[in-house]
């Protein structure tokens, strides 16, 4: 199962949301949707799961659109914006006719209600509900078909650290039993956590496609910070080794274009005691914020 | 196994059975139409020595006693509405459009659930408003039984009316997808629309006048005395359902084209 995006574009008026988009989303693995706000995620899983018409191109899921699944809830489980609920109505009863719309075996909702750990609460109605709750509901949702394809949108946004960090392991062991998973999000630093490949866009246009680490190693320069007793002996043996030091303070330094083992190898041959070695790699939003301007310089934007 | 067309029934089933409002709704409408047959029949009754002969030839207990129903249509009418609104203005219409994604298999399960629960509202309302009408006149002025030619006809298609209004109205919220807008719309075409058209010039007023589905009910499916100028029971009827599969068709079709 997986997701394949083929060349979708979209307008609403005169404005694109999304301009010739092509990427896959395999199975296996988390893959993370990142953007800004407004470069067109969202617009994108709106016509991977047939609620928006693609004005070109096609997304199609193992091959075939959305629409022409049959009983799309046992393939794909999306989980668009939160709070998508009758305020009214109990999370049992969302469930159990969503359930009946796909011939899902009614054990599935206990199921997952169980799995987000909303059981002792299910008989309420959703108006009573918090936040996070209402974000449970809605992971609920998108598990109860038990799919091999799950696209959820911004699924942290609003949580506590506790449930983002429960939405991070299920996420991965989702991926690990070898579901394909498309996570949106424009919380970069939360990105790097979960997601174990990026499809980066902005401005409705593709600007990178390649794994988290790679897509760190294109962002700024890697440095690597050192504290040693023998910080000036330290120092000169890495300019012999060709790393270059962008700042000393004390007995701390921080070095650029040397990895932090062969410092430490470094160190080792010279005899030398080292304190803290630490790689600093640049977080995930400075990458981001440089690959995007790069690529708004060249649309001359 | 269900089929798409099954399994997207039961589910509006549990929708609409799963919210309080339902039967609020729908208790409101049962409860106003008796309560206005009782009233209006009450009336009569106590004027009755004094009605003129006019009054008196087309007197017609049944649709004296059925005019609360008619009347109690407009809460049938908001059900019709929130079943497909509520879906919109909650956001829920994403979901139910990921499960059933050709979109016309939902059309049909609302309008089957929502057609069926108005009917058997309406039936009970139609002849809940009969019995009790029937009652307070007897004894006062001329009153209907059921087994009277044209008795049992009347009060069956009064319900069935309320069912065909409920059609209309979700037709109307499928297309304008707003509560506030699909409502303000019922409430023009039964309740302004008469009185607009009555501002014509005489022959065309009643030409157009009995077209409008407030006169189908009134004056042609809920009546027992021929009304001048009003269509027969089954006239109104199969225009009255004509109305109503066009409203929803063409909701059905918007929902299909349109983004949700």
């Amino acid at each position: 199962m997986d997701i394949a995006v083929n060349d979708i574009r979209k307008t609403y008026g005169r404005s694109v949301a999304v301009d010739g988009l092509t990427f896959r989303v395999e199975p296996g693995r988390v893959t993370g949707f990142l953007g800004p706000n407004g470069a067109g995620k969202s617009t994108t899983m709106r016509m991977i799961l047939g609620l928006d018409r693609p004005d070109r191109g096609t997304a199609t899921i193992n091959g075939r659109r959305y629409a022409d699944l049959d009983h799309p809830l046992r393939h794909v489980g999306a989980l668009l914006e939160a709070r998508a609920l009758h305020p009214g109505r109990s999370a049992r009863d969302h469930l159990v006719y969503l359930a009946q719309t796909n011939d899902i075996p009614r054990q599935r909702v206990d199921a997952v209600l169980e799995q987000v750990g909303l059981a002792p609460v299910a008989a309420k109605r959703v108006k009573s509900y918090s936040l996070g709750m209402g974000q449970r509901l809605g992971i609920a949702v998108a598990l109860l078909g038990d799919p091999d394809v799950l696209v959820l949108d911004e699924p942290v946004n609003g949580l506590d650290v506790e449930g983002v960090r429960w939405i991070r392991g299920l996420l991965k062991g989702l991926a690990g039993q070898g579901r394909a998973v498309l996570l949106s999000s424009h919380l970069l630093g939360e990105m790097s956590m979960t997601a174990d490949h990026l499809v980066v866009i902005a401005k409705g246009r593709l600007i990178a496609d390649c794994s988290t680490d790679e897509f760190l190693a294109r962002g700024a320069g890697r440095s690597v910070h050192v504290k040693s007793p023998d910080l000036a002996q330290l120092l000169a043996a890495v300019r012999r080794a060709g790393g270059e030091i962008s700042s000393t303070d004390g007995d701390v330094a921080t070095i650029t274009s040397l990895s932090s083992p062969e410092i430490g190898v470094i160190a080792a041959k010279e005899g030398l005691v080292l304190s803290e070695l630490m790689p600093s790699g640049p977080s995930l939003e400075e990458a981001f914020v440089e690959i995007t301007s790069d690529v708004a310089m060249e649309a001359g934007v | 196994m269900l089929t798409t067309y099954q399994g997207a029934a039961v589910a509006e089933w549990t929708k609409i059975r799963s919210l309080r409002s339902t039967w609020w709704t729908l208790a409101a409408m049962v409860g106003s139409s008796i309560a206005l047959a009782a009233i209006t029949c009450g009336v009569v009754a106590a004027h009755w020595a004094t009605a003129t002969a006019a009054d008196k030839a087309g007197w017609d207990p049944t649709n004296q006693s059925l005019s609360g129903t008619l009347t109690a249509q407009i809460a049938i009418a908001v059900l019709g509405v929130l079943a497909i609104t509520a879906e919109f203005s909650t956001g829920t219409i994403r979901a139910s459009v990921m499960a059933t994604p050709h979109r016309t298999p939902l059309t049909v399960a609302k309008a089957v659930v929502v057609g069926f629960i108005a009917l058997v509202v309406g039936e009970i309302g139609a002849f809940g408003s009969f019995f009790v009408g029937q009652a307070i006149l007897s004894g006062h002025a001329p009153s209907a039984s059921i087994g009277q030619p044209g008795v049992l006809r009347a009060v069956v298609l009064c319900g069935v009316y309320c069912a065909l209004v409920a059609l209309v109205a979700l037709g109307l919220g499928l297309i304008l997808r707003h509560t506030a807008g699909a409502i303000s719309a019922i409430v023009g075409i039964f309740l302004v629309l008469p009185g607009v058209i009555a501002l014509l010039p005489g022959k065309l007023a009643a030409d157009i006048n009995r077209l409008t589905p407030e006169q189908l009910g009134a004056n042609s499916m809920g009546a027992v005395v021929h009304v001048p100028d009003a269509f027969s029971a089954l006239t109104a009827t199969v225009l009255m359902a004509a109305y109503a599969v066009a409203i929803v068709a063409v909701g059905n079709l918007l929902l299909r084209r349109r983004d949700v």
